[in-house]
């Protein structure tokens, strides 16, 4: 079974190459082609679990030499995939979503006129993403890191013919790239200190005796500015609400399920270094608290329906990177891998409606859908109540667990702020689910329910939805979480704190007042949402434009950057630079045009040429000897 | 150092006056009778005929100039071999096999592929065969009486 | 004395089995095709392939060749670099027979003589890359000359004609030169074989200044087959004149053995004079490279043009021989290695952008291909960045690997030199990708649509992206194949 764990990386792969040549004579079967071989690969994957499950729980570990990718003197890297508990649950959601996305794309895609190519780039999108995390050493995982960047950007701007998506694309490719640089000097960092890198040669405890901490503490920052590119954290977060601009399934896949998750991966996955460092470890508690927070005020005021859900995704990473501050890392996991459930439940229902509506994502031009649309209406209620932490469904056990473990932790401040975000996720989610399906009918043409190509995926992740929260029920000894173990440790619960139950009840309580106050506010009739935004406009505009953190970037960065360009487009480079090359183009224009009147075509000269080298070798030859 | 090469000089000078000498007494003792035939260049019956400058030339006669100097070589190689024809052994007679088999090859092709055709060649299944624009007259062999 | 010299050597025919295996299945073709005239050439092309194929599994057998070091008298090496020397050398021979069947059947030239020529031609490169004997090093070389002569001229095209005539008198004029730099060797060291040659050399018991002088004329006859500046000045006639599938077997072919010869007589013969010739290696190197790369802008026809760039591209082969040793040996035969899958494919695409014969091998037919055949355009493209050794093609990786090579030495003069003239080189390989995509199509004829020489041209064109992707996979072959065993 582990002989064949490459095929899974491989089948995308080929579907991708078969989709951008052929794509376009396959018509509809592009999609079929796509969506089926994701299924294989997700069964090939189950595969490869079952293998692993089968093995005692400490050799966990297999690596599969493909063979050797790059060798420059002492410079070797394989090509090796890694099989372990953490790797195979990446690669299980990303076949598992992946192909339920995949197969709803056939019918949202469906007349576009580049059909094929879309399901090419997603098709090479899971190929670099499984790369990624199936990756045995660092240099590997950045071409993977670096590929479903790239696949992003071409998705984002899938519709290049919108200038909208157009620079939304270009966006969020800029603004990772500054993460990625800052972790190409971190993967080159770790090869220089830690002399490999080799995932099990580096990520080991003992490797801390290697060099003081303070170098793994610049690792881990500069692995973690990565991390914060591709997972949107604060303050690279900018670009993910513009990414909502590409095609609903994009979002559902890449900016909610899989790649903006990497980040979190590659915490999780380096978190030896963090705990050698343990001043890195604060770093990410830190940001992913804010950002946790930032991100679910930032939700309240968005009228677009998927930027509601992009602010939404920003704010349950960031409840994810506040997990591996806290060294519950399974927790973290956890999360993600539920979220990528209902996440994606999220937005392909909300694609539902875009369909329904002919593209509209406006809250403001909708309204008692569920009349129309009562199968996804209901879809998305049940995402909407997982988000908001209403148990039993999976949602809940994700962050109840994640507040239990901050309540133990000690930072007493940092579960009550948590706390807080969870009040304000359920606000934002009801808001979102009572301004789109009740109250009065705002649509400006008549909605309609999806075909079954489409609500069937809906259905598929609404059961894991609902039922995830089985594989992790407790902190300490969920499946999962025992799992994953092997990997990322045991979690050692802090003493003290509130009994279990009693967090229970608090959190399921938050959630509980974010609906109410959700359902008073949107649902009931009795506030009218609009004169109350209208009073608060201040406020409003603040939160709907992410606090101005865009507004302020672009007038004090990009715009002088772009000022700057300007000069050095014009005066230098066009003047400066530009003259240089002409000059030595024309300079070499010359020499040629001398140097090819030697060759006249006459055999004589040639001989000529010939035996005048012989003589200049015999005079060295002469200089030599004497 | 010099006087190494002693006995060649002396056998160059020997090639010499024998060369000169037998000339020398040829032309003192025959009788002096020439006829046409007999000052034609060659003996032979074919007389060289000068043709006019600039006129076309059968390029076959370079053809077969050229396969008689490989079968001339041919011998020269097969000379030193009958030499030492005792001491080679079946060593030698394999070896000298395969060389003549490979001579044999080639000749065969030749053959097939009409390279000793004197007349021109049955138009051959290649589409584009050189230009053959070659004057009848060319072609024909001036007899001498 | 004569009963001495008679004693005939044990014979040992395995090591040569490639050649014996290439000769045989050319005479069959040969005699096949004159016997029937009417005979298929997809037949002589079947055979022939069977034949390439045949000796390269006798090759590969030779691997782990366990016998002597040289067999045949000392005629004939046994080590790896022969093997995989051999190995590349028919993988260019296939390629140039399916690329001659399909071009001669389409111009309407088709001769039966095509297949065996270059069977003839491919067991004299086998051959050299082989030969530990400067006897046979002579022989090897005019078995394959003669043959690429007569394949130069086989078209009735004036060009070709004349083409093949100035490379037969000076190729006969190099030989001459090649010949005399045996007989100083001779003169030198009282033997023609590499291994002997080498042992009286380090022992001092030779005339130096013969042997230089050796050195310095088999340098000469080499630098005229490899087409090292100044002895390159038949290159682009003859790269212009033949017919494209010959110039694509000729160029890669030819390269990749003379090249195979010069190092293993420069790295066992001549190894203890190293530090000699050296500085005449390295002046050639920056030379050929610099004059290859310049003098290549000004032309205005592809192949002339590809036939500068191969003139640089020795030039670059050279620079890895600087770096004597493991690591030059290793850098030259990857490079050799990417040489031959890009001019292979480069030539390819020209052959079928020609469409019929060689009416299209101006630049300026170029112009727009993307719009007549993105497929052509985008495989050139890819043979061109691994020609101007740009990531992620075997070029790229080839050049590294020479430049490290080279370094390493302690030759970073020539590496800058080497260098500047890539980035002159990449200035001519990217003006083609400019006219292929950025201008319009200037005649409205039509590339050559057969779909399987397009199979064929992709064939070097994954193999350069391979290579170019993951070189492990051939570098530790030709690691272990780059230890000369004498």
């Amino acid at each position: 079974m582990l002989r064949s764990v490459w095929l899974v990386p491989a089948l995308p792969l080929a579907g991708a190459a078969i989709n951008l040549f052929a794509g376009k004579r396959l018509g509809r079967w592009a999609g079929i082609l796509a969506s089926g071989l994701m299924v294989v690969a997700f069964a090939l994957a189950l595969g490869v679990l079952a293998y692993l499950l089968r093995l005692p729980g400490n050799e966990r570990l297999v690596v599969r030499h493909l063979g050797d990718w790059i060798s420059v003197g002492s410079f070797r890297v394989a090509a090796d995939l890694r099989v372990d508990p953490l790797s195979v649950t990446m690669m299980l959601v990303v076949t598992g979503v992946g192909a339920v996305i995949h197969v709803y794309s056939i019918g949202y895609m469906d007349g576009d006129p580049r059909y094929g190519r879309f399901f090419s780039y997603m098709n090479l999108f899971c190929f670099f993403m499984l790369t990624l995390v199936l990756a045995q050493n660092f240099l590997l995982l950045y071409l993977g890191w670096e590929g479903v960047g790239l696949c992003s950007y071409l998705l984002i701007g899938f519709w290049f013919e919108r200038p909208l998506a157009a620079s939304a694309a270009k966006k969020a490719f800029v603004v990772t790239r500054i993460g990625d640089t800052f972790m190409l000097v971190g993967i080159a960092l770790v090869f220089l200190r830690l002399g490999s890198l080799d995932f099990s040669a580096v990520l080991r405890p003992s490797i801390e005796s290697v060099q003081p901490s303070g170098v793994f503490t610049v690792i881990a920052l500069l692995l973690f500015a990565g991390a914060v590119g591709k997972s949107a954290q604060v303050p690279l977060h900018t670009w993910l609400p513009d990414a909502m601009e590409g095609p609903t399934p994009v979002s559902a896949l890449i900016h909610a399920a899989t790649m903006v998750t990497a980040g979190v991966y590659l915490v999780a996955r380096t978190h030896v270094f963090f705990e050698i460092s343990g001043v890195a470890l604060t770093v990410v508690l830190v940001i992913g608290l804010v950002t946790a927070v930032y991100a679910a005020t930032c939700a309240l005021g968005q009228d677009d329906l998927k930027r509601v859900l992009a602010y939404s995704t920003i704010s349950q990473l960031g409840y994810m990177f506040f997990a591996l501050g806290l060294k519950a890392y399974a927790a973290a996991l956890f999360l993600l891998v539920t979220h990528a459930f209902y996440k994606a439940l999220l937005f392909l229902s909300a694609g539902s409606v875009m369909h329904g509506l002919g593209g509209e994502t406006d809250l403001k031009r909708m309204g008692a859908l569920r009349r129309a649309m009562p199968f996804t209406a209901a879809m998305f209620g049940v995402g909407a109540l997982a988000i908001a932490g209403v148990p039993p469904l999976s949602g809940y056990f994700a962050k109840d667990q994640i507040l239990e473990v901050a309540n133990r932790s000690g930072y007493l401040i940092a579960w009550l702020v948590a706390l807080a975000g969870a009040f304000l996720s359920a606000l934002y989610i009801s808001r979102l689910m009572f301004l789109a399906f009740f109250g009065q009918d705002r649509t400006e043409r008549a909605a309609h329910e999806s075909p079954p190509v489409m609500t069937v995926p809906l259905a598929l992740l609404a059961v894991g939805a609902v039922f995830g929260g089985v594989l992790g029920l407790s902190v300490t000894s969920g499946r999962l979480q025992g799992f994953l173990a092997p990997v990322l440790g045991e979690l050692t619960e802090g003493a003290g704190g509130l009994p279990t139950a009693v967090l229970s009840v608090i959190s399921v309580l938050a959630a509980l007042a974010g609906i109410a106050v959700g359902w008073l506010v949107y649902g009931s009739g009795k506030v009218d949402w609009v004169a109350l935004r209208v009073r608060f406009a201040g406020v409003h505009e603040f939160l709907a434009h992410g606090w101005y953190v865009d507004d302020v970037y672009s007038t004090s960065l990009v715009a002088p950057g772009k000022a700057g360009a300007a000069f050095l487009a014009s005066a230098v480079d066009q003047r400066v630079i530009d003259g240089c090359v002409n000059g030595v183009g024309q300079l070499f224009q010359w020499a040629a045009s001398r140097g090819r009147r030697l060759q006249t075509g006459l055999v004589r000269n040639y001989g000529l040429a010939f035996l005048v080298g012989v003589v200049l070798i015999f005079v060295y030859v002469g200089v030599r000897l004497s | 150092m010099l006087s190494e090469y002693l006995p060649i000089a002396v056998l160059a000078t020997l090639a010499v006056l024998f060369g000169v000498a037998s000339l020398g007494v040829s032309a003192l003792l025959r009788p002096n009778r020439p006829t046409r035939a007999k000052l034609a260049p060659y003996e032979c019956g074919i007389e060289p005929a000068r043709l006019p400058a600039g006129e076309r030339f059968p390029v076959k006669f370079y053809v077969v100039a050229m396969l008689f100097i490989i079968f001339d070589i041919e011998t020269i190689f097969l000379f030193p071999w009958a030499v030492g024809f005792r001491q080679l052994g079946l060593f030698g007679l394999a070896e000298m096999a395969v060389f003549i088999a490979l001579v044999f090859v080639a000749y065969v092709y030749v053959w097939k592929s009409g390279g000793l055709d004197w007349r021109e060649p049955a138009p051959r299944r290649a589409a584009a065969a050189p230009p053959t624009a070659l004057e009848p007259e060319a072609r024909e062999v001036v007899r001498a009486g | 004395m004569l009963a001495q010299f008679l004693i005939h050597p044990p014979i040992q025919l395995g090591p040569i089995g490639p050649e014996l295996v290439l000769t045989g299945t050319a005479i069959v073709v040969l005699l096949g095709a004159a016997f029937n005239p009417r005979i298929g050439h997809s037949t002589l092309l079947l055979v022939s392939l069977l034949g390439l194929a045949g000796a390269a599994l006798v090759s590969i057998g030779l691997w782990d060749w366990g016998g002597e070091l040289t067999v045949l008298a000392g005629m004939v090496a046994t080590d790896r670099f022969a093997v995989v020397a051999r190995l590349i050398l028919l993988g260019i021979a296939a390629m140039g027979l399916v690329y001659g069947y399909h071009y001669f059947r389409r111009s309407g030239e088709a001769r039966a003589e095509f297949y065996p020529l270059v069977l003839f031609a491919t067991a004299g490169m086998t051959l050299i890359a082989a030969a530990a004997d400067l006897i046979l090093v002579f022989l090897a070389l005019e078995i394959l000359s003669l043959s690429l002569y007569v394949l130069t001229g086989i078209s009735a095209r004036l060009s070709s004609v004349e083409g093949s005539m100035k490379y037969f008198l000076l190729g006969a004029f190099s030989s001459a030169f090649f010949l005399y730099g045996v007989a100083m060797a001779y003169g030198a060291t009282g033997s023609t074989r590499l291994s002997a040659i080498a042992h009286a050399l380090a022992g001092q018991t030779g005339s130096l200044g013969l042997a230089l002088a050796a050195v310095a004329f088999l340098g000469i006859g080499f630098g005229f087959k490899v087409a090292a500046v100044p002895f390159h000045m038949w290159t682009p006639d003859v790269y212009q004149g033949a017919p494209t599938p010959v110039t694509a077997f000729m160029a890669a072919g030819t390269k990749v053995a003379a090249f195979a010869a010069l190092i293993r007589v420069l790295e066992t013969s001549f190894q203890p004079l190293t530090l000699d010739w050296t500085p005449l290696v390295w002046t050639i190197a920056a030379v050929t490279v610099v004059a290859g790369s310049l003098i290549a802008i000004a032309q205005t026809d592809i192949k002339r043009m590809l036939a500068y760039s191969s003139i640089a591209h020795a030039g670059f082969v050279l620079i890895a021989l600087t770096a004597a040793g493991q690591d030059g040996i290793s850098a030259a035969l990857f490079y050799l290695l990417a040489y031959a899958l890009m001019v292979l494919g480069a030539f390819g695409v020209v052959m079928l952008v020609s469409a019929r014969g060689e009416g299209r091998t101006s630049l300026a037919s170029y112009a727009g291909l993307y719009r007549r055949s993105r497929l052509l355009a985008g495989l050139l493209t890819l043979f061109l960045l691994s020609l101007a050794g740009i990531p992620p093609t075997a070029g790229f990786i080839a050049k590294v690997n020479v430049f490290r090579a080279a370094v390493a030495a302690g030759h970073w003069p020539l590496v800058l030199v080497g260098v500047l003239a890539s980035v002159v080189a990449a200035f001519f390989y990217i003006r083609v990708m400019v006219l292929m995509y950025m201008q319009e199509p200037q005649d409205d004829a039509e590339p050559d649509r057969s779909p399987w020489p397009r199979v064929a041209v992709a064939v070097p064109a994954v193999l350069t992206l391979l290579f170019g992707v993951f070189p492990g996979i051939v570098l530790g072959v030709l690691d272990k194949a780059a230890i000369l065993r004498w």
